[in-house]
């Protein structure tokens, strides 16, 4: 809050935890910076002015001061004093006042930098492909959103109007003792390049410090965060009555690194401190043989020392920003990760789509670039109206596949068509009316159970929306809670078993009604009476539709028009059930396997089953 | 503000005379600060004498001035330099052991403090916050302090030259009383409302990230948008709030000290025209009035930042006083392994404090090598049943035996010694996989680590790892499958070797290929201990020697297998239930 950075403080506060030491790319973040500021100009205008003419107005109270001494000293008498006195007064209240005015446009300007920041950050996820966007994880996102960008307000509402009036106000005064005596001016300035080479000494190593403790801090955090959020387990397991030695060595760590780095600057960094604010060294002795020389007389010598004492809290003030600076740089950079993201290129015209079939051809994927592919060349074709199921070991790639029918991200090479066009010549809109992707962690929003099904088609009546409930048997489980319908997603959420939740995703689907409907199955059981009733949901949404389905369970897709079998980033075998059985070892392996699995039971009694089923595994993948 | 400074000092515990004595330090360095001044008014007090006519100033009095300000600059360096020493890294020293002292606390708690308390909450305390009391507590409480050692000082400096000048000084300080308790008191009001606005912009950052997907596959970004930018408006709001409140009374802060400044100038005026002030100490006083309420006037800052630390060390101090399950255990070896249940009864507090029973009078007997499995739908209780044996909490009425023993007899470490934990949602630590099998098991050599981690067959998947066992695992072990990580946590399981094996929903989401070597690690793990298994998936159970169904908090049937299909009952249902759903087919 205001001024609270200004006052010495040695470092920034590396607010809130989460994300991996990472090396950041700090460059280019004062233009970042400025290009947010620019939109606030105004405010920023007006606050760089009050505070040029705070810095004017507290000038007056120096000079008020020297004419008093002046008075004084020079025989006067009291009513010589009063004036001067009155002045001061006057002039340390406008400057209070003009002062606060400043800070307070550009608090509020910061603010309003800081809230378009995390707008953009926002509007970016919306805008980049859904696989970029939650790539970084929530925690870092949340560490962004919420800490580190709070973080910035302070040296960003100061530094603007605050670093331009002191270094103004630094400057002015020089240039005063210049008219004074142009010696005097740079016995005051003299020791401010003694203090900075003291500084130096100990500044070579400060951007590397620094760096080592940011990532110092952001380790210690993200391991508390796993020590509490694993807390299960440390209980479970840590049998020593001494804590979790990884969170203590991490806590150690931290502290040794920061005391080491303190430790190591203090001697410099008290030594410039002491030295540069202490501008009297050279104006005293400077002042007194100017003074004998005859150059300056006793009324001058006042003044010069008047303004040698009044530079010390500008300059102190413009060491402390650096500081400061420092920590901007990095929140920012933080920022950029995410503002940076690529975007998902989409045309503003619809395209004409004929028929409702879907084609992958050629499609190769990976991550990004010069990570590895995950895909090479999957081809595949699902008629209108056809059942595709997605089968393979975990990792082989089918959600993947799955997940580049909804755009989630773009192909690296081929394409993916629906009614045979490409889905990255149509607009995301249209896309999304055409597909709907129903997964195991699709997501109940604020608002209530009635609003998070009509999300599906805003414009439907209540009756439709209760009839789509009703398709998705939900209707049983949201009649027992006290509000019903009404009842808020939030609260639900804690009442409602994984299994309900999904059950109200697929009703918002069902509502939907897109042509092609592309489910990747709960790898987890939901009890069984819960199962029973999901299944009856996505057998109802699948009515009519071309559906694609990430089958964990094979029993489920028995009946598929055609299996893709995916091993390693290839469709390795495409066929019937049957004829998979028949001519597809790996098929044969996983369903035998799948069989086997259902016969194991807890304790080395059950396991006949089980390793009857490994004998097979040899040659999984040999198909 | 007294009473924060306190609990500061306090909270550094047996560093606490360290803070005192730094701030007794305050005062030599307040001297070495205002010195040069000094130095600057008594050489011009000799300039002036010259002007008025009397001897002019020796030349020699330019190097021995020059001198006297570097010895003033070298005190204010050994001072500072004291100060760092002794007092500024307390807060360093001190957080990290606050920050360990808090991973016990945590470890000893029941679990259902974290489902009472957010953990976005413990979070924020023992990071953010408590960055905060590192960095600025000890700071903050010595600005205090040594502001007002320093005032005092120079007050007495004052009254030494006039009383008049004492006065004013006095009067200074007193008219910063009430500005400095209005700063602290709208602070402590508002930073409360920006805590909790901060909280929930948090709360719909999550939102935003989970909906995500949702507004893209809808097309419906305004829906997801509009509770985080109505979040971001309110923090800000409340932010800019906070600005309107503290500015004016910042302003008038420094302006009373502003005004008194030159109160004080005019006072030494007067008196040095009346000769009551000797020259020399008029130059000193018109020098230095700049900057002689410094330290108070900075006090807005401290005055502000102890309303938010007093904030800090009440979060903190409620995590330290959580109640410790174990508080009068003692270290219990039980002769024999089994578990009993008897007359079991136990409710939650949610976070609205209300009570909600789940068990109702559960009687339970596990024999010693024997298997029991525990089935019904979700919410049905199991999973507390199987955290009440490890005593995650304590039950409500009735009484949990292990070998014997209440649980509460023994201490939570001894208690645990005797169980191995398999959950649905492993937890692996971003560490390498030897360090997590080896998690709790501190002295396992390589060797016992790999022989675990074939046993679980790990050993497959590991070795096709270019770094092996040395592979980070990452964030939440995202850098392995769902099936490789719950293989590792059963290493992790068969290493400890405890007598008692505990295993809720271990297999529930894994691939067929997965499932199959998961269940094959657990039979290893199972093999000739005391096993109480959770399951949903009826095979897994089939051959455990009792089974026990529950439903809404009580078992509502018992037996093995056989004897439950022959009865109508919640059994039989689910198994043609589960028959059903395994045979569906789409299409």
């Amino acid at each position: 809050m205001a001024e609270a950075s200004g006052s010495g403080g040695r470092i920034g506060v590396p607010d809130g935890g989460g994300g991996k030491g990472r090396r950041r790319d700090t460059r280019g973040w004062v233009s970042t910076l400025l290009s947010y500021a620019g939109r606030c100009r105004g405010k920023m205008a007006a606050s760089v002015l009050l505070s040029l003419l705070s810095v004017g107005a507290g000038l007056v109270p120096y000079y008020a001061i020297y004419r008093v001494l002046d008075v004084v000293l020079l025989g006067g008498g009291w009513d010589g004093v009063v004036p001067w006195l009155v002045v001061a007064v006057v002039a340390h209240v406008a400057t209070r006042l003009l002062f606060a005015g400043s800070t307070l446009l550009s608090h509020i300007s910061a603010y309003t930098i800081l809230a378009d920041l995390r707008y953009d950050v926002a509007r970016k996820l919306m805008r980049a492909s859904l696989g970029t966007a939650t790539s970084k994880g929530v925690g870092s996102l949340k560490n962004l959103l919420v800490d580190r960008i709070e973080s910035i307000e302070v040296p960003l509402a100061h530094m603007i109007p605050e670093l331009t009036g002191n270094l103004l106000l630094s400057l002015g005064i020089l240039a005063w003792l210049w008219a004074v005596d142009w010696r005097m001016a740079l016995a005051c300035a003299a020791t401010v390049p003694v203090g900075f080479l003291v500084f130096a000494s100990g500044f070579a190593s400060y951007n590397r410090m620094y760096a080592g403790y940011m990532e110092a801090s952001d380790h210690v955090n993200s391991v508390m965060v796993e020590y509490i959020e694993g807390i299960r387990v440390v209980k479970a397991f840590n049998q020593t009555s001494g804590s979790y030695r990884r969170y203590a060595d991490a806590v150690r760590a931290f502290r040794d690194y920061t005391l080491g780095w303190f430790k190591a600057t203090w001697v410099t960094q008290n030594l410039a401190l002491a030295v540069i604010p202490t501008t009297l060294l050279g104006v005293v002795p400077a002042g007194l043989a100017l003074y004998l020389e005859g150059s300056l007389d006793a009324a001058q010598f006042a003044l010069c020392c008047v303004l040698a004492l009044a530079v010390v809290m500008p300059v102190t003030y413009l060491g402390a920003s650096f500081n400061v600076a420092n920590n901007v740089s990095y929140a920012i950079a933080d920022a950029r990760e995410f503002l940076d993201l690529p975007e998902l290129p989409q045309p503003s015209a619809r395209a004409d789509v004929r028929g409702r079939g879907l084609v992958f051809e050629g499609v190769c994927f990976s991550y990004g670039e010069g990570r590895d592919e995950v895909l090479h060349g999957v081809d595949l074709e699902v008629g209108e109206g056809e059942f595709l199921a997605l089968v393979g070991p975990s990792g082989s790639g089918k959600s993947t596949i799955a997940r580049l029918v909804a755009r989630h991200w773009d192909v690296t090479a081929g394409s993916v068509r629906i009614g045979g066009r490409d889905v990255r010549d149509m607009p995301l809109d249209q896309l999304s009316e055409l597909v709907s992707y129903v997964s195991q962690d699709d997501y109940l929003l604020a608002g209530t159970l009635l609003d998070n099904v009509r999300l599906g088609r805003p414009g439907a009546t209540d009756e439709e929306v209760l009839a789509a409930a009703r398709a998705a048997s939900c209707e049983e489980f949201v009649s027992r809670l006290p509000q019903g319908w009404q009842t808020p997603a939030g609260e639900a959420g804690h009442a409602l078993s994984g299994g309900e939740r999904q059950r109200i995703c697929i009703a918002r689907a069902i509502l939907k009604d897109a042509p092609i409907v592309v489910f990747d199955e709960a790898t987890a059981f939901a009890d069984p009476q819960n199962e029973a009733r999901i299944q009856a949901s996505v057998a109802h949404l699948a009515r009519g539709k071309t559906l694609v389905v990430i089958a964990h369970r094979l029993s489920t897709i028995t009946g598929a028009d055609q299996i893709a079998v995916v091993s390693e980033g290839a469709i390795v075998a495409r066929g019937t059930h049957e004829q998979l059985l028949e001519g597809c070892e790996l098929y044969r392996g996983m369903w035998q396997a799948h069989v086997g699995a259902s016969s194991w039971a807890a304790g080395s009694r059950g396991a006949a089953g089980a390793s009857e089923a490994s004998d097979k595994k040899g040659d999984d993948r040999s198909c | 503000m007294l009473r924060v400074i306190r609990r500061i000092v306090a909270w550094c515990g047996s560093y606490g005379w360290r803070v005192y004595l730094g701030m007794a330090i305050s005062v030599l360095s307040a001297i070495a600060i205002a010195s040069p001044a000094f130095v600057a008014a008594l050489t011009m007090g000799r300039v002036v004498e010259d002007a008025q006519g009397g001897a002019p100033p020796d030349p020699s009095l330019v190097w021995q001035s020059a001198l006297a300000i570097l010895a003033c600059v070298l005190l204010r360096f050994a001072v500072s330099y004291a100060k760092n020493r002794i007092q500024e890294s307390v807060g360093y020293e001190r957080a990290p052991e606050v920050r360990i002292e808090v991973g016990d606390v945590l470890k000893r708690v029941p679990l259902g403090y974290f489902s009472r308390v957010s953990t976005g909450d413990i979070l924020s305390t023992v990071t953010t916050n408590l960055s905060t009391l590192e960095l600025e507590g000890v700071r903050q409480a010595d600005a205090a302090v040594g502001g007002y050692l320093s005032a005092a000082v120079i007050t007495a400096w004052l009254f030494s030259v006039s009383p008049w000048c004492g006065m004013v000084s006095v009067c200074a300080v007193l008219a910063t009383l009430p500005t400095l308790r209005a700063v602290n008191r709208a602070s402590a009001r508002l930073a409360a409302r920006a805590h909790a606005d901060q909280e929930r912009l948090s709360g719909s950052v999550v939102e935003l990230f989970r909906g995500l997907g949702m507004a893209k596959s809808y097309g419906h970004a305004g829906a997801v948008l509009r509770p985080f930018s109505d979040d971001v408006d309110a923090l800000s709001a409340t932010r800019v709030s906070i600005e309107k409140a503290y500015t004016p009374i910042n302003a008038l802060h420094k302006g009373i000290l502003e005004v008194a400044s030159v109160a004080l100038l005019g006072v030494a005026a007067a008196g040095a025209l009346a000769g009551e002030v000797p020259l020399w100490s008029f130059v000193g006083i018109a020098l230095f009035s700049t900057t002689i309420f410094g330290a108070i006037g900075r006090l807005t800052d401290a005055a502000h930042m102890f309303a938010d630390l007093d904030d800090v060390l009440d979060r903190l101090e409620r995590i330290e006083k959580a109640p410790f399950i174990d508080g009068d255990g003692r270290d219990v070896v039980p002769e024999r392994h089994d578990i009993r249940l008897e007359h079991v009864s136990f409710s939650y507090e949610g976070r609205d404090g209300v009570r909600r029973e789940v068990l109702h009078d559960v009687s339970l007997d596990v024999p010693e090598g024997s298997t029991c499995a525990i089935v019904g739908p979700s919410g049905s209780g199991k999973t507390t049943v199987s955290g009440l044996m490890a005593r995650f909490w304590d039950v409500d009425s009735g009484r949990v035996c292990v070998g014997g023993h209440d649980v509460r007899e023994f201490t939570c470490d001894s208690l645990l010694q005797n169980f191995s934990m398999v959950f649905q949602d492993v937890y692996l630590f971003d560490d390498t996989i030897e360090a997590n099998i080896a998690f709790g098991c501190e002295g396992a050599t390589h060797e016992q680590v790999v022989k675990a981690a074939r046993r679980a067959r790990c050993d497959e998947f590991v070795s096709q790892l270019p770094q092996g066992y040395d592979t980070v695992v990452g964030e939440g072990g995202s850098a392995l499958s769902g099936g490789e990580r719950q293989r590792v946590s059963i290493a992790r399981a068969l290493l400890k070797d405890a007598p008692i094996v505990i295993l809720d929903e271990a297999t529930a989401s894994m691939d067929p290929e997965n499932e199959r070597l998961v269940q094959l690690a657990l039979t290893e793990l199972t093999c000739d201990k005391t096993v109480v298994v959770i399951a949903h998936r009826l095979p897994t159970v089939e051959q455990a020697d009792q089974i026990l169904v529950m439903d809404q908090g009580r078992i509502v049937q018992r037996g093995t297998h056989r004897e439950l299909l022959e009865r109508e009952g919640l059994y039989r249902d689910f198994v043609e239930a589960r028959a059903q759903a395994e045979g569906w087919r789409l299409g």
